[in-house]
This record gives structure tokens, C-alpha cells and sequence, in this order.
């Protein structure tokens, strides 16, 4: 990577020095098999924010996640975390720290001796760290306490359960103080109870240490509920970054669009009409408030189920036919898979409204305001 | 069992047991027959004075222990067991664990050819392997004795110096135990798992502080149960190189309890004070047992 190159790179925050947070600049990954597992020209982590990189699996996530921890060095590119290059640094010193998917808490040791083995080692290496007996207790007290870990500290790994080991990961993570703290799919080891739970506990552990969070999930749900940041990764490339509303609502390519969302969003190919105003296919037709410039004859035009209505409408917008097929509760609303004469797409209707049956033809309209176009070649998004 | 838990009958049960019983027969009569039969019969010899082939053999009570005791080789003996024991000691627990850590460190190809060339003593034949030590050890041919007069250094008699002898006869037996010990070993670190090194270099433990405080401890109960458990199995091995390379000499030197009995029973054709030597043998390593299954309980309930 040249500095030519370092410099129009469009970094968030600032034109020639490094931004604060973590950086990944230009870092790639092969391993022995020559895949490579994660090739980004510039990932960004913004200081104090609690940033989610979500994928699907083998998409480079846990491989950047790991990069940023140093237990795997990069094939070539640099690590900046606050503007220090550690690239070549060891894991243990780069000011980070790391719940690990299955937490990894060392199985002899207690609750407080797993949390405070760090310090321990500090102490030992570093007399300037300021670490006596005293100070560690202090600490091991504190993270105990913000972790409700008080009662089980002379309790070992085995003896405790799914969400008390997490917690007791997260302890040991933080007691170091962390600059940047790495979590790996802390959640996915839990059942799903305890889950929305901790889900919970990390934003307000994120908020009370107000320091950088990367975590990696293959949850879009918990992705999106969770970030300040979001970074979408597909196939060892950032797809798109930022934040999870902006990501949602203004997806960069079909697949960030269809990654993000449950059920997904629907997409169908429909003909631009010369006037450029109007798309339609089979079953579907669209009407635009202003003409569209400059794209193929066919696009592709997604909308979400939750933008439909049932209800009839006479603004500008999608109206597309079909046939239920399905009706799924959950809760909240009722989902209608339908199939249309272009093919199968979802809606979602507010559990109060009146439910279309199974076999009933419905017509959904969707406002023009919440369309999607995307280049059928590219899978790039056209801005209207 | 089924049954007689659901009707709680007088008779349900009755049957229940019978039935367990009768599962249970063939095991214990094996075990009666080739376990707990020659023990027994051992022992009714150790009271008699036989010579394994007359007829009549002559009740004596204890005198055949006293024997054990008043003379001084059987004392001698078990000293040397003691010796042996402690000098095994470490090639069955530091030593392979060390290499099996060093190899589970650094996985690959170059790794598993090594694994696989220190098992090569496992599969040596026993005999085979002493008559080779045999000739490399040899005095004055010996390829020994040979590089140490090519170098300046004096010629040493291996075998025959009774200083030398014991330690050469652990030396030529403990390849075996190392080489599957650390097969075990090997085995037990693939239950560790490999993200508790990566949390301790989170923790910036360097590599001897992860070994020590982090890979060695998630092996403690390997290491007391393969220490033991080599306590166990060395003896035969130990036997086949003891009687081919010195017999027991020079001066029972190299002697330890086994070859001793196999002395009395097979060049004395003293059958009774060869089976009390066997019953104290027992004895002893049935008392060393129950002290291993007591700390290793306390071990268990103090985690």
C-alpha cells in the first residue's frame, strides 16, 4: 500500500492523519489454501462506538475481528487503532481485548482468578503499570460487581452456566481497560431467552464504558438493534458501512438489501417506460414523482414488506397483485407470502387490520418514497 | 429393575435381583477363575515350602516372609524397585508432556512425523531391542565405548559396573515409556482447548507463562494418572531388559522385586518364598493404589 494511495482513500473524519478507532488500511488475508478470507480496502471503526460487522458466514468478519485482535496477522496492509500502527504488535499489547464465541475462561482457575489473570501478568511483566494486590482486588471487585458476578467469584468455569460464563468473559475483557473491546458472536452460545437479555447488558456496558466495541454477529436482527455503526461484509469485501438506519433504508447493492430485514426485501425486474415515470411487469406496476435519467431499460425494484399496505391509496408508488399463499403470525403483525405474476413476495399487515385468507387475491400499494432500484447487472443501487 | 420399581412387589423384586444376578455370573466367575483363583492359590503357596514339581509340600506358616525379611537380598530388591521407580518417574510424566506440549504448540506436518517417529519404541519388540542394546553397550565392540575412546574419554562398563548398571537399564527401558506417554498425552491435550491460549495471549501472557499457567494445569490429572499408571506397566519391560542384559547383577545391583521372584521361584525352585514375595508385591502396590484413588479424590472435590 503506498501513502498515495493511504491518502484518497475517503477515511470518515479526516484527510491525511489517521482517524481515531480502529482502521483496517488496505488489509487483506490469504491463508495456506490461497482463499482470501478478507480483502477491504479501508474498514473504518469509529472511536466510542459500538460497531457490528455482520455477514453471512465465511464472509471475513470473525478474519477481521481477529486481524484487529492480532492472533492473526495480515497478508499485507496495516492496523491502526488511534492512529498507532500495530500491526506487527502482540495481541496483548494493543490495548484490546476480547470475548471470545465459546468465552475460552480457563477451566482451573476461579471466577476472579480467571478475570484478574491479566493483571496479574501486568503486574508481573510491568512495575510501572501501577498494579499491586491492592488494585488489582479493586478491579476484580468492580468488573464483578458491573457484572453481577459478586457471589460466584471462587466458582470455577465448569460449575456456572451459558450466561454466567459470558458475563465472566466479558469480565475478564474488561478489567484491562480496554482500549477497543472484541466480541466474537458473544451471543450466539446463549439460548434465546438469555439472549435478548444480554443483548441489553452489552449496550449498557458499551454505554457505561463509553469505549470502542467491535462485535461480529451473522444476526441481522441483532446487528441492527445493537449498532451505532453497522459494516455489511460479503465474500471478504465491506459491502457498506454506517449507521443502522442509513444502512437499512439506503442499501448500496441487492444484497445488503436482502441481507438486512426479516422477511426479506422483496425485489422484482420491471421495464422503465420511455417517459421514465412509470416501471411495470406482470402483476406489478409503479408510478415515480419525478422521471428517472440514465438507467437500463430493466431494473430492479425492491420494496420491504413492512413499506406495503393493504390499504388503497391514490399517491404516487408501487401497486403489485398477487395471491396469498401463506399467512404467518408473529406476534405483532401477520406476514402474507404472496405469489404474483412476477413472483413471490411478502407483506406485512398490522396484526389490528383485517387479514387476508389463504388463496384470497390481494393488492398491496407501497409509497414511491420507500422504493429501491438496483442495477439488474451490477446489483448496484440507481438513485431515483 | 424396571419392573420391580414400577410394582414395588415382594416377589417383582425378588426376581429383579435373581435376574441381576444371573447377568452378573459369568463376569465374577472369570474374574474367580483367572483373577482372584491364582491369587489365592498364590497365596496358600506362600505358606508352604514347595519346589514345583514334588508331590508333598510341607506347611511352614510364616517362615517363608521371615525369609523375605532376614535376608538381604529381597531387601535389596525392593530398594532397587524404589530406585527404578523414581528414576521412570519423570520420563513418564515431565518429559512427555513437554514433548507432547511442544508438539501440540506448532500442528503440522513436521509435528505429526515427529509424533509418529517417537512412537516407533512402543512397537520395537522387547527381546529384540535389548540384545541391540546389548551390542552398542558392549564393553570393548560396543559403539559406546567405541565414540568415547574416538573422542579422548574413558571407556566405560555399562553393564558391569554396579554405579553404572541401574541407570544404564533405565536408560535403555524409558524411550518406551516416553514414547507412549506422549501419545497420551497428545491425546489428553486435544481435550484443551486451543482458544483459552489465544485468551491468555489476549492477556499478554508470554509463551513459557501460557505453558505454565495455562496448558499445564488443564493437564494435572493426566500427568498424576500417567505417572501411576506407568508405576504399573513399566515392571514387564523393565524385566525383559534386566534379564537379558544383567540378570539382576553385577552384585544385584540391577535386581528389583520381580526379577527377584522370578529368581526364587525359577533358579531356586523355591515356589513358597517366591509367592510371599509376590503377595507382599501385591500388597504394596494395592496400598500405593488406594493412597493414588485418595488424593486423586481430594483432588476432584477440592475443584
Amino acid at each position: 500500500m503506498t501513502s498515495a494511495k493511504l491518502i484518497e482513500s475517503p477515511v470518515p473524519g479526516a484527510e491525511n492523519a489517521p482517524p481515531a478507532g480502529v482502521l483496517l488500511d488496505g488489509v487483506s488475508k490469504r491463508f495456506d489454501s490461497g482463499r482470501a478470507a478478507l480483502d477491504v480496502a479501508s474498514l473504518h471503526v469509529p472511536s466510542g462506538s459500538l460497531t457490528v460487522f455482520v455477514g453471512p458466514s465465511g464472509c471475513g468478519k470473525t478474519t477481521a475481528l481477529r486481524i484487529v485482535s492480532g492472533l492473526e496477522e495480515p497478508t499485507a496492509g496495516r492496523v491502526l487503532i488511534d492512529g498507532t500502527d500495530v500491526t506487527h504488535a502482540p495481541p496483548g499489547r494493543r490495548g484490546v481485548s476480547m470475548v471470545f464465541q465459546d468465552f475460552a475462561l480457563y477451566p482451573h482457575m476461579t471466577v476472579e482468578r480467571n478475570i484478574s489473570f491479566g493483571l496479574r501478568l501486568a503486574a508481573k511483566h510491568r512495575s510501572e503499570s501501577g498494579l499491586d494486590s491492592a488494585e488489582i482486588e479493586r478491579r476484580v471487585t468492580q468488573a464483578c460487581e458491573s457484572l453481577g458476578l459478586t457471589a460466584l467469584r471462587r466458582r470455577r468455569p465448569g460449575q456456572l452456566s451459558g450466561g454466567e460464563r459470558q458475563r465472566v468473559g466479558l469480565a475478564r475483557a474488561i478489567v484491562r481497560r480496554p482500549k477497543v473491546l472484541l466480541l466474537d458472536e458473544p451471543l450466539s452460545a446463549l439460548d434465546a431467552q438469555l439472549r435478548q437479555q444480554a443483548r441489553a447488558e452489552l449496550v449498557r456496558l458499551h454505554r457505561e464504558l463509553g469505549n470502542t466495541v467491535v462485535l461480529v454477529t451473522h444476526d441481522q436482527l441483532e446487528a441492527l438493534s445493537m449498532a451505532t455503526h453497522l459494516v455489511v461484509l460479503s465474500k471478504g469485501h465491506v459491502l457498506q458501512a454506517g449507521s443502522p438506519a442509513e444502512v437499512y433504508r439506503r442499501p448500496q447493492d441487492e444484497f445488503v438489501a436482502t441481507f438486512l430485514g426479516s422477511p426479506p426485501m422483496n425485489l422484482a425486474t420491471v421495464t422503465v417506460h420511455d417517459t421514465g415515470d412509470r416501471l411495470t411487469a406482470p402483476g406489478l406496476g409503479a408510478r415515480l414523482p419525478r422521471p428517472l435519467r440514465g438507467v437500463p431499460a430493466e431494473v430492479r425494484l425492491g420494496w420491504r414488506p413492512g413499506d406495503g399496505t393493504l390499504r388503497h391509496t391514490e399517491a404516487p408508488g408501487l401497486v403489485a397483485d398477487g395471491v396469498v399463499d401463506l399467512v404467518e403470525f408473529t406476534g405483532d403483525a401477520m406476514i402474507a407470502q404472496c405469489t404474483g405474476d412476477s413472483g413471490r413476495w411478502a407483506v406485512t399487515v398490522p396484526a389490528n387490520d383485517p387479514v387476508p385468507a389463504a388463496g384470497e387475491p390481494v393488492r398491496v400499494h407501497v409509497p414511491a418514497e420507500r422504493l429501491h432500484l438496483f442495477d439488474p447487472a451490477t446489483g448496484m443501487r440507481l438513485e431515483a | 429393575m424396571t419392573l420391580a420399581t414400577q410394582t414395588k412387589a415382594g416377589p417383582a423384586r425378588k426376581t429383579g435381583s435373581a435376574l441381576a444376578w444371573l447377568y452378573f455370573t459369568p463376569a465374577i466367575v472369570s474374574l474367580l477363575i483367572w483373577v482372584y483363583g491364582p491369587l489365592l492359590f498364590t497365596a496358600v503357596l506362600s505358606f508352604l515350602d514347595w519346589n514345583l514339581v514334588s508331590p508333598d509340600a510341607a506347611w511352614q506358616g510364616l517362615r517363608n516372609y521371615g525369609t523375605l525379611v532376614t535376608q538381604p537380598e529381597f531387601g535389596n530388591a525392593a530398594w532397587n524397585t524404589v530406585l527404578y521407580g523414581l528414576c521412570v518417574l519423570p520420563f513418564a510424566t515431565v518429559v512427555p508432556c513437554a514433548l507432547a506440549i511442544a508438539m501440540w504448540k506448532r500442528p503440522g506436518r513436521a509435528s505429526e512425523i515427529y509424533r509418529m517417529l517417537l512412537f516407533l519404541p512402543v512397537v520395537v519388540a522387547p527381546v529384540a531391542n535389548a540384545l541391540a542394546w546389548q551390542f552398542i553397550l558392549d564393553p570393548l565392540h560396543g559403539a559406546v565405548n567405541q565414540t568415547l575412546r574416538a573422542v579422548g574419554l574413558p571407556a566405560v562398563n555399562w553393564l558391569g559396573d554396579p554405579h553404572t548398571a541401574l541407570l544404564t537399564i533405565v536408560a535403555v527401558t524409558v524411550p518406551k515409556v516416553v514414547a507412549l506417554n506422549t501419545l497420551l498425552f497428545g491425546a489428553a491435550l486435544a481435550n484443551v482447548d486451543r482458544r483459552t491460549v489465544e485468551a491468555a495471549r489476549m492477556d499478554d501472557a508470554r509463551e513459557g507463562e501460557i505453558t505454565r499457567a495455562v496448558v499445564i494445569p488443564q493437564l494435572r490429572r493426566t500427568m498424576i494418572l500417567l505417572g501411576m499408571l506407568s508405576l504399573v506397566v513399566v515392571w514387564p519391560w523393565l524385566f525383559t531388559n534386566i534379564s537379558v542384559l544383567t540378570r539382576g547383577g553385577p552384585s544385584n545391583a540391577t535386581d528389583n522385586v520381580y526379577f527377584r521372584l522370578y529368581t526364587y521361584a525359577f533358579t531356586f525352585f523355591d515356589a513358597g518364598t517366591a509367592s510371599a514375595a509376590a503377595i507382599v508385591i501385591a500388597v504394596a502396590f494395592g496400598l500405593l493404589l488406594a493412597g493414588y484413588a485418595f488424593l486423586s479424590r481430594r483432588f476432584r472435590a477440592s475443584r
